[in-house]
């Protein structure tokens, strides 16, 4: 199991009535191990933009709390599952509804949060000697007001 | 052919069977135990909004994106909320149990019920942020179900201590190989699948990875000047992975690939800032080969009594 969990080999679930996938799911057997293969991709960044009720931006913030490396490594996790939701766009708008909902607790007097997520773009190793810069490109904008704010 | 096949079965049943010190299994179960431990109090600031039914990720989200059949935190805490019991106590109660058994394992009392403890926390913890988690929590999760399985208690452990000394069982062999094995299939798949990209032919990877923002720890922006250290990089890191299942084995290679592949580790640790990942691939490694499970072995390091006998009178 752990060979074919490591080639990615699928054993349909009704040849084993699910068994199978039942047992690699409890000792981890079937995972595949496939990090930084074939390459590294890209990242998406969500940051807020908080307005209090006059309209006025109070401030920008990003989700991650930068208290430390590992618990803002996962929340970059999170945010990377918005692309993993692509195409179907099932659940992203729920996805940044939840964040602007941490963000609205974390400011009370905000009115109004609007989620940014930036894609980041990254030369080559002889764009960037050309004179490319590394930058962020907009992939996605939703606004949130506060419940009984809309009025 | 029978001869050749008497001697592939010998080979085989020493390969597999001959008695050994469970040694490197207990640096296995201390160093994974101490790499979670620092793991859990990374993430304690920030535990309910990972786990939390009203966290990064509010519980709706979390039951859509969770592997079906398994085990989470979101129906216990709703089914408890029925009896009055809140969210942080339930958390607070599941987090410090989890605490507890890897402190446990990780001295050694107790070993299998905490192994098994620890490694069912864990699963819940995994299961309930889905969405967070990577490569460090998959180790973690097929490790520590090793820890339940293998005799990991019976050395460098409170358990072990009512053994007048060391054991050498077939068993302690048995589980240390597939352990090994496991490895070798580790680094060998994941070579396999990282080969066919451009980006590790041409430097790409290392150029990309260190300069990501995600994985940001220095400015390697320098590296584009060098394009062919970013390659030699990348080469190497594949070389070390492809050839771990051929160079771990033999005695000649076995300290040289142990040194690099904890020194790739320790790389990723410190130069791309995932050290939970970095520190837990490069414990499996020197737990499983930077040990010896020689009997004989074991028993050198233990010391050995060189005081002077005295002859006690009444």
């Amino acid at each position: 199991m752990v060979a074919m969990g490591a080639f990615e080999v699928e054993v349909p679930e009704k040849w084993t009535f699910g068994l199978y996938q039942l047992y690699g799911k409890v000792t981890g057997a079937s995972s595949g191990y496939g990090f930084f293969a074939p390459g590294v991709g890209s990242q998406l960044r969500a940051t807020f933009e908080v307005y209090d009720a006059k309209g006025a931006l109070v401030a920008t913030v990003p989700l991650e709390k930068g208290e430390n490396r590992e618990a803002d490594l996962r929340v970059g996790n999170i945010v990377g599952w918005f692309w993993k939701d692509n195409p179907e766009r099932k659940t992203q708008r729920s996805m940044v509804a939840s964040w602007a909902g941490k963000i609205f607790g974390r400011y009370p007097n905000a009115q109004e949060v609007v989620v940014v997520l930036d894609e980041y773009h990254m030369p080559t190793m002889e764009g960037y000697r050309k004179g490319t810069k590394p930058h962020w490109v907009k992939y996605y904008k939703a606004k949130f007001v506060r419940k009984g704010a809309e009025s | 052919m029978k001869p050749y096949w008497t001697k592939f079965s010998n080979l085989a049943k020493t390969f597999f069977l001959e008695p050994a010190s469970a040694r490197p299994l207990a640096v296995l179960r201390i160093s994974v135990a101490a790499v979670l431990l620092l793991q859990a109090f990374l993430i304690a600031p920030e535990f309910f909004e990972f786990f939390g039914r009203n966290g990064i990720l509010q519980e709706s989200l979390s039951k859509f994106f969770a592997e079906p059949f398994t085990p989470r935190l979101g129906p216990a805490v709703a089914f408890l909320a029925k009896y009055g019991i809140s969210e942080r106590a339930v958390l607070g109660t599941f987090g410090s149990l989890y605490i507890a058994s890897l402190i446990l394992l990780m001295v050694g009392a107790f070993t299998r019920p905490a192994a098994v403890i620890a490694w069912f926390c864990h699963w819940v913890f995994m299961s309930s942020s889905f969405c967070s988690n990577y490569g460090a929590d998959i180790f973690a999760h097929i490790f520590l179900f090793y820890l339940i399985v293998v005799p990991a208690g019976e050395a460098l452990s409170v358990d072990s201590w009512r053994y007048p000394r060391e054991r050498a069982t077939w068993y302690a062999r048995l589980s240390l190989r597939l352990v090994q094995l496991h490895l070798c299939l580790v680094y060998l798949s994941s070579a396999i699948e990282k080969a066919p990209g451009p980006q590790w032919h041409d430097g790409e990877i290392m150029w990309r990875s260190l300069n990501l923002p995600v994985y940001y720890q220095f400015d390697f922006t320098w590296l584009a000047n060098y394009p062919w250290l970013a390659k030699g990089l990348g080469w190497q890191s594949l070389a070390v992975e492809m050839l771990y299942c051929v160079f771990i084995w033999p005695k000649a290679t076995r300290k040289l690939w142990v040194f690099l592949t904890v020194s790739l580790h320790l790389g990723i640790a410190v130069f791309l800032g995932l050290h939970i990942f970095g520190l837990i691939m490069a414990a499996l490694t020197w737990s499983a080969f930077g040990w010896s499970a020689e009997p004989q072995a074991a028993r050198a390091r233990e010391p050995e009594f060189t005081g002077t006998p005295v002859r006690v009178t009444a």
